[in-house]
């Protein structure tokens, strides 16, 4: 099946050329149901290829040669490979179908398909990669894609802004990223996955002006440089957040589930070479665990749903890269696992809210239990499995992540972890409990609010489900079968990685002390929230009353953005005018010029094309004799 | 007593794509009489098949051992890279014949002419005696100067034709002048027997030997259309009929290159090395020339006959490396001779059909008949774009992988003054190049004014619009605008086209690992 494999990137590939020679005229029905059908077709082959994925099989064909070296194109399926496969196929699946409802009527509905499509491809594509140059380019056409839907509608001024700031964070991390290949392919002889890792875990990297020891570090950081761009993780994260501009569909897939997860893919695809090199491994569980905080902190306090779930993610993310960070490798990808699929679904949960009331504002919903009951419900399930309840999927890949730091022995980490958990429960049951609880706050809104059709609520239900038991594929009941999947890929690698492995049995102590702290989370939430009483307080939070200045600062995201245009974006525009002016004056005086002269020349040779074959005779006459003449002397005289 | 079988065998190996192709060329003859009249595209169709099967015969001795029959003609790698090449191209050619015939009237001679003509490109493929390639080079030179001339009521097909008569005639006589002082001293005229005598040889007579090198590149240098023997280039290509334009630019190139490249390899290699540095400054000379003579043209047609000279000059550049490289190193420099005139065939003949079309629904021949065309026909400005930015070398084009894998060999064999040149005239030609695109994605002047002028000024300028957009229906057209059904050869074609520009320059693999699996010498 392995084999077959490249079949997987190619039908959402096929249809988005199908959708190119249809064009933006095309009917709904016709563009949505193409490519959910194929992308659909693309899931049941990853889970076929899942389920034979054993060995890394790799399958390349000689793509350009470069003097000696030749470059190949083609796929790897390795077991991380194949389990990512399905988790993007059958995300971009319902994310797919749901759009169809979401973004029903919009004059470029084929066009949104297209982009769609284009990232499924260039993401399915990017996880198969089996060298670093063709993992790059997919890299950046997961990213050229995010830039083009979070702008999609581009005529909002500030869609067009963040999809220009997402695109350019993430560049910043992709420059690190690209350097870091470099240096491998330089220190390796190689772009490929195997023969790089393979050297990374022998200690064989080898460059003349760095020691090798230095050499790992330095390279694992860099490619860590282009996760933390890609996974939002501080000090990149500013761009996430303002992502949410785009429509909602494109939030779950893109900025949920998979892209902004392709930076932890990609640490947990080199894992090899940062296990090679503590020091790495230390800096990703630290900026892991410090953004997890960050970003929980900031999420308390937003009043666009969206921007709260965004929070989320980044936080989750920060999550995963703090149990990859510790050494708990499966854990980490598990998380990646279970968090695609309830992050997914509050996206989609709060798209139905938002496509029901118009608003992404928390303070003008509320009350809509009734009015819409599936979302209500599968917003629930979404909610508890990223607070970490028993027995949700969140709970038992989060409580993979703690326990992990504290087996590997990280106690500061685990409280970083747990404080994260107890503002997550408390920040989602927040926004959980102004959507839902209460009276309707915007009485209008309320009463045009209605559940979707059966394209949006079907792919609730089927994520509310996943969401609730996608956690059991790694939990002590099935004895950490995900993790036992999962490792193998590892020891490949001759590095002692045995001390990666899965734990063997449950800490059921950490596990209670987790659900706890979720529980208080939500508890704090509801006593705020959820209590008759609490509606006037809520009335002039929505009116930003009063608020303290611990408020003020998660509010506004700790004056990120602010300091960063103070210290990176005002010197640059300042270098920028500088440089223009020397462009503009000098080297287009300078271009100019050249061409001017070469223009001259050109005119000039013209005239000697008279149109008269005398001419062309003597030309080439003379010519031949000055050039005999030359190689006579040259060669010495006639005789 | 001769084993016939084993001598059938041989033949058909060493000759069999020439074998095929000559027999099509006659059975094409004799129906020309016999049909005579509205049988072009039938005739034009049977050539193809005899040529599609030519091809078939060239690709199944692809990898064939190297073979030689009566100490005349041989199979090798040479050979059979450009043997395919050349029925490739003249494919694309009858191709774009078809189109033509069906809306100009074409001389009856003009398909087995061109097919004679392919016939002594394969001669010049393919034979290793300084005779048979002459006459083979004849045979082509000949058959061109008719297609040229072939429209006998055009007086500038006749003045081109007339003008390519007399320089070609020039060229052929330097060149076998060239030869003769090679058999003056020799006395064979067999390349794999003089190569055996040639190091006491060129010992004893190098001025000889320096004078009939000299003499024979100026020949081959009349044939390429190389500075300071390319004026003839553009009367020619403006005059002949666009397919013949196109076979002019591509296979007539191809041809002359692959005999230039056998001939000089094998009479002046290793100990006449030094006379390769002639190849470096005719490349100079062709590339500056070409390409700044190229800037002030208005007229496309002439416009691509300094393009495709300038081509011509980079081409020459791994020529003049041979003689400063190790035998080790030669397969790059093949390799990079081959992959380019496969990328130049494909671009130049798209380029030409593209012209063509848009010449002739314009009527005029002018750059400025670009105007627009991204408003009228989205998909031939997207076609024109691939092969213009192939010609000028952007990257994911053919075009771009053929220079850096040249640009690269020089840089590599110590040629860096050429690399240097090359890399200065194409930016150089990217300003005439541009110039083209940035017609093609300009709104036309009548589209552009109504929108931004005042009420009163709009509704005239409507008016004069429409007034054009009539007049322009009303006015006789030459030829009446075909339906798109008709349209559907010279389309295919142009896709065919860029679709292999694309790929080769997106996976430029799958042309150089054929290549890279030749065993070159």
């Amino acid at each position: 099946m392995a084999a077959h494999a490249w079949l997987v990137p190619l039908l959402p590939l096929v249809a988005y050329v199908f959708l190119l020679v249809l064009g933006r005229r095309a009917p709904e029905w016709l563009v949505a149901g193409v490519s959910t059908a194929l992308t659909f077709i693309s899931f049941l082959l990853s889970l076929g290829v899942f389920r034979d994925a054993g060995q890394p099989a790799t399958y390349t064909f000689p793509w350009l040669h470069v003097g000696s070296y030749t470059l190949e194109a083609g796929i790897q399926v390795t077991r991380l490979n194949a389990l990512m496969l399905v988790v993007v196929s059958a995300v971009s699946t319902l994310v797919l179908l749901f759009s169809k409802g979401y973004m029903h009527g919009d004059e470029r509905f084929a066009v949104f398909y297209q982009y769609l499509n284009l990232f499924v491809f260039s993401m399915l594509a990017l996880v198969i990669a089996p060298n670093l140059l063709q993992l790059y380019i997919f890299w950046e056409m997961v990213g050229l894609c995010s830039y083009l839907l979070v702008g999609f509608w581009f005529f909002k001024p500030e869609a067009a802004l963040a999809a220009k700031k997402s695109f350019i964070v993430t560049r910043i991390g992709d420059a690190g990223l690209f350097a870091g290949i470099i240096m491998l392919f330089l220190a390796s002889g190689s772009f490929d996955v195997t023969t790089v890792l393979q050297a990374a875990a022998n200690h064989q990297l080898h460059l003349g002006w760095i020691s090798n020891d230095g050499l790992l570090v330095l390279t694992a950081i860099l490619v860590f440089v282009g996760a933390v761009g890609k996974s939002a993780q501080f000090p990149l994260h500013v761009w996430l957040p303002d992502a949410m501009e785009g429509p909602t569909p494109v939030s779950a897939l893109i900025h949920a589930a998979t892209m902004v997860a392709a930076g932890v893919y990609l640490v947990a695809r080199m894992y090899p070479l940062f296990a090679a090199s503590q020091a790495a491994l230390t800096t990703v569980a630290w900026i892991g665990g410090f953004t997890a905080l960050l970003a929980a902190l900031i999420a308390l306090t937003q009043r666009d749903i969206k921007r709260v779930i965004a929070y989320s993610t980044i936080s989750q993310l920060g999550y995963m890269m703090l149990g990859l960070g510790v050494g708990a490798y499966a854990a980490g990808v598990f998380h990646l696992f279970t968090h695609a699929f309830f992050k997914a679904l509050l996206f989609l949960a709060a798209g139905s809210l938002i496509h029901a009331l118009g608003t992404q504002d928390l303070f003008e919903m509320g009350g809509l239990r009734r009015k819409m009951p599936v979302t209500f419900w599968t917003f629930l399930a979404g909610a508890l499995s990223l607070s970490g309840i028993f027995p949700f999927a969140g709970f038992w890949s989060k409580d993979d992540i703690l326990a992990g730091a504290l087996r590997h022995g990280h106690p500061a980490l685990y409280a970083i972890g747990l404080v994260t958990a107890f503002c997550t429960a408390y920040y989602i049951f927040r926004a959980f409990f102004l959507a839902f609880a209460g009276p309707a706050r915007d009485a209008e809104k309320h009463a045009r609010a209605h559940e979707g059709g059966w394209v949006m609520t079907v792919p609730l239900v089927i994520l509310g489900i996943l969401a609730t038991i996608a956690g059991f594929f790694n939990s002590p009941l099935n004895g950490y079968g995900l993790g036992k999947f999962l490792t193998p890929d590892l020891s490949l690698y001759q590095t002692g990685l045995g001390g990666y492995m899965a734990p063997e049995r449950a800490d059921v102590t950490v596990m209670l002390i987790s659900v706890l702290v979720g529980l208080a989370g939500i508890a704090l939430a509801a006593a705020l929230y959820a209590r008759p009483a609490a509606v006037d307080r809520i009335a002039s939070e929505g009116k930003a009353e009063d608020i303290g200045p611990l408020y003020r600062l998660s509010y506004r995201k700790f004056y990120f953005d602010e300091i960063y245009y103070a210290v990176v974006v005002a010197p640059g525009k300042f270098i920028a005018a500088v440089v223009d002016g020397f462009d503009r004056y000098v080297v287009d005086g300078l271009v100019h010029l050249v061409r001017r002269i070469v223009y001259l020349a050109g005119l000039c040779l013209k005239y000697t094309q008279t149109g008269q074959v005398q001419a062309y005779g003597t030309v080439a006459a003379v010519a031949l004799v000055v050039i005999i003449a030359i190689a006579m002397i040259r060669a010495g005289g006639v005789f | 007593m001769i084993n016939f079988d084993m001598l059938h065998q041989h033949y058909f190996l060493t000759m069999g794509p020439l074998l095929v192709v000559t027999a099509t060329a006659f059975v094409v003859m004799i129906l020309e009489f016999l049909l005579r009249r509205r049988a072009q595209a039938w005739l034009t169709g049977i050539a193809m098949l005899g040529v599609a099967v030519a091809l078939a015969v060239a690709i199944a001795h692809f990898y064939a051992q190297p073979q030689l029959t009566l100490n005349t003609m041989v199979i090798d790698a040479i050979g059979s890279v450009f043997s395919v090449l050349i029925l490739i191209t003249t494919l694309l050619i009858l191709w774009f014949t078809l189109d033509y015939s069906r809306r100009h009237h074409v001389a009856g001679e003009h398909t087995y002419l061109l097919l004679f003509a392919v016939v002594g490109a394969l001669a010049m493929a393919t034979a290793i005696d300084l005779i048979t390639l002459y006459v083979g080079l004849e045979l082509l030179s000949v058959a061109s100067y008719v297609l040229v001339a072939v429209r006998t009521r055009s007086a500038r097909s006749v003045e081109g034709g007339l003008k390519y008569l007399l320089m070609g005639s020039i060229g052929s006589a330097v060149l076998l002048y060239g030869m003769t002082f090679i058999y003056g001293i020799s006395g064979y005229t067999n390349l794999v027997q003089i190569g055996m005598d040639a190091t006491s040889l060129w010992a004893s007579y190098p001025a000889v030997v320096a004078l009939s090198f000299v003499l024979m590149l100026a020949g081959m240098g009349v044939k390429l259309a190389l500075v300071p023997f390319h004026m003839w280039a553009p009367d020619a290509y403006d005059g002949a009929p666009s397919p013949v334009s196109a076979f002019l630019a591509t296979l007539a190139k191809t041809a002359a290159f692959v005999m230039l490249l056998r001939v000089m390899l094998f009479l002046f290699n290793a100990v006449a090395s030094n006379l390769f540095s002639w190849f470096g400054v005719l490349a100079a000379v062709t590339m500056i020339v070409g390409n700044l003579i190229a800037l002030p043209q208005r007229n496309m047609k002439r416009l691509l006959a300094f393009s495709s000279v300038a081509q011509a000059g980079y081409v020459m550049v791994p020529f003049a490396l041979f003689g400063a490289t190790p035998y080790t190193d030669w397969y790059a420099l093949f390799d990079s001779i081959a992959f380019y005139l496969f990328a130049y065939t494909f671009m130049t003949v798209g380029a030409f059909a593209v012209v063509e079309i848009v010449s002739r629904e314009r009527g005029t021949v002018d750059a400025d008949a670009l105007i627009g065309l991204y408003r009228r026909s989205p998909w031939l400005a997207a076609a024109l774009s691939v092969f213009v930015l192939s010609l000028a070398g952007m990257p994911l084009t053919a075009g771009f992988v053929g220079k850096v894998y040249i640009f690269t060999t020089a840089i590599h064999a110590r040629g860096v003054w050429l690399a240097v040149i090359l890399f200065a005239t194409s930016v150089v030609s990217f300003y005439y190049y541009l110039g083209w695109l940035r017609r093609v994605f300009q709104r036309p002047a009548a589209e552009g004014a109504p929108a931004d002028a005042g009420e009163g000024a709009a509704a005239q300028a409507a008016g004069a619009a429409a007034v054009q957009v009539v007049g322009a229906a009303a006015a006789p057209d030459v030829a009446p605008a075909p339906a798109p059904a008709r349209q559907a050869a010279i389309h295919s074609l142009i896709a065919v086209c860029a679709l292999a520009t694309l790929v080769l320059g997106i996976v430029p693999a799958s042309l150089l690992h054929p290549l890279a699996l030749q065993r070159w010498f």
